[in-house]
């Protein structure tokens, strides 16, 4: 795995998280708000690791409804006080990693 | 409803999770969650293609990576593969046929080891291909009639070629030791709720009984102290056919007690 996709794969469960915060939501619905946020490079099938990682860390928990599909019955996802402790760690730590980067990448063009 | 791709790739994620020894409650979990996902993904015009990306074997990896191990599997791996040693070992036990010889030890790690593992790897690729349809189960037999023959074949060999004689056959020592195997295995099944094991095994034992019997009947070679432990060898059976009995006839009981 490249340097680039560890990167990915570690912000995307904040990024879940972070959406998950907001509300109950499913699967599908994740999907179309990481889309509308833009949030890149994103295969559809990926969010589906991090939320059984998630869930197995405790983050967030799993209630099955009746699904407005007339599908399978729907898996909806709310946050739990540890993935709440657990988010406020991760945007404390993402906006230290933010402005560090940003000031490095730009040292970084500036020596070009 | 879903297409056949999809459908396609949810058969193939199941049996992959079922092989990796995953709980099937968390199976049946993403299974339905996927299924949802796909339901919606093809409403709006998408592919499975969109799920797993380039590599569906990569997908089914990283679900797989986060779903724990059914704690049992290991154990339950061991001990199915102890039973099909007894399988081929204990009817030729029972019936006084048993010589331990290379080519018998040879026969049976191929047996256990490649055999397993070309039936499991056989079974998958099968039923992936194929699904529940007609072509899987003539895939099947397609599979199982050179893999019978194979074993009735090797079986055949061993018994012209015996290799090197490690110990010498002997029929009331074989009885015995076959009795008390089949004793302990049919006990350890039924304990363990294993009904059909329980009743195969014995089952393959069952044709060597007139044999048995006929060895005992003919009298005379036979000395008194060993007819005594023939006669012990088929009490021990008829115990298991007795344990057996009770046991399920208390546990039809039990299902009738839960069913009400």
């Amino acid at each position: 795995m490249s340097v680039s996709d560890q990167m990915m794969k570690g912000l995307l469960d904040g990024a879940i998280l972070g959406l998950i915060s907001q509300g109950e939501t499913y699967g599908y619905e994740i999907l179309e708000k990481l889309k509308e946020r833009d949030f890149p490079e994103i295969s559809d099938g990926s969010i589906y690791p991090v939320l059984l990682r998630l869930s197995k860390k405790g983050y967030v928990q799993t209630e099955l409804k009746k699904s407005d599909t007339g599908g399978p019955k729907r898996k909806y996802y709310t946050i739990t006080d540890k993935g709440l402790e657990e988010l406020a760690v991760f945007r404390n730590k993402w906006s230290y990693l933010n402005k560090g980067m940003n000031n490095l990448m730009r040292s970084v063009e500036d020596a070009k | 409803m879903l297409s056949k791709e999809a459908e396609k790739f949810l058969r193939n994620l199941r049996l992959e999770l079922i092989s990796r020894g995953k709980r099937e409650k968390d199976i049946q979990e993403i299974e339905a969650e996927l299924r949802d996902h796909l339901i919606e993904a093809e409403a709006n015009g998408q592919s499975v293609e969109s799920i797993t990306g380039n590599s569906v074997k990569a997908y089914i990896r990283s679900i797989s990576e986060e779903l724990p191990r059914n704690k049992g599997f290991i154990k339950y791996s061991i001990l199915l593969l102890v039973y099909l040693l007894g399988v081929f070992i204990i009817p030729d036990l029972i019936s006084g046929d048993f010589e331990l010889n290379t080519s018998v030890i040879l026969y049976n790690l191929a047996v256990l080891i490649i055999g397993t593992a070309a039936t499991i790897i056989s079974l998958k690729k099968i039923v992936q291909k194929y699904g529940d349809s007609k072509k899987t189960y003539i895939g099947l037999f397609l599979f199982y009639a050179p893999y019978m023959a194979a074993l009735v074949g090797g079986q055949f060999i061993i018994r012209n070629h015996p290799g090197i004689v490690l110990a010498e056959s002997n029929f009331i020592v074989n009885l015995i030791i076959g009795a008390i195997l089949l004793s302990i295995f049919i006990i350890v099944t039924l304990i363990l709720k294993q009904w059909f094991l329980a009743i195969f095994i014995f089952l393959m034992c069952l044709p060597s009984v007139p044999e048995i019997i006929g060895k005992i009947s003919t009298g005379g070679s036979i000395l008194e102290g060993e007819s005594y432990l023939i006669i012990s060898g088929i009490i021990l059976i008829a115990v298991n056919i007795t344990v057996m009995g009770i046991l399920m006839y208390t546990s039809k009981k039990e299902d009738k007690k839960i069913s009400h």
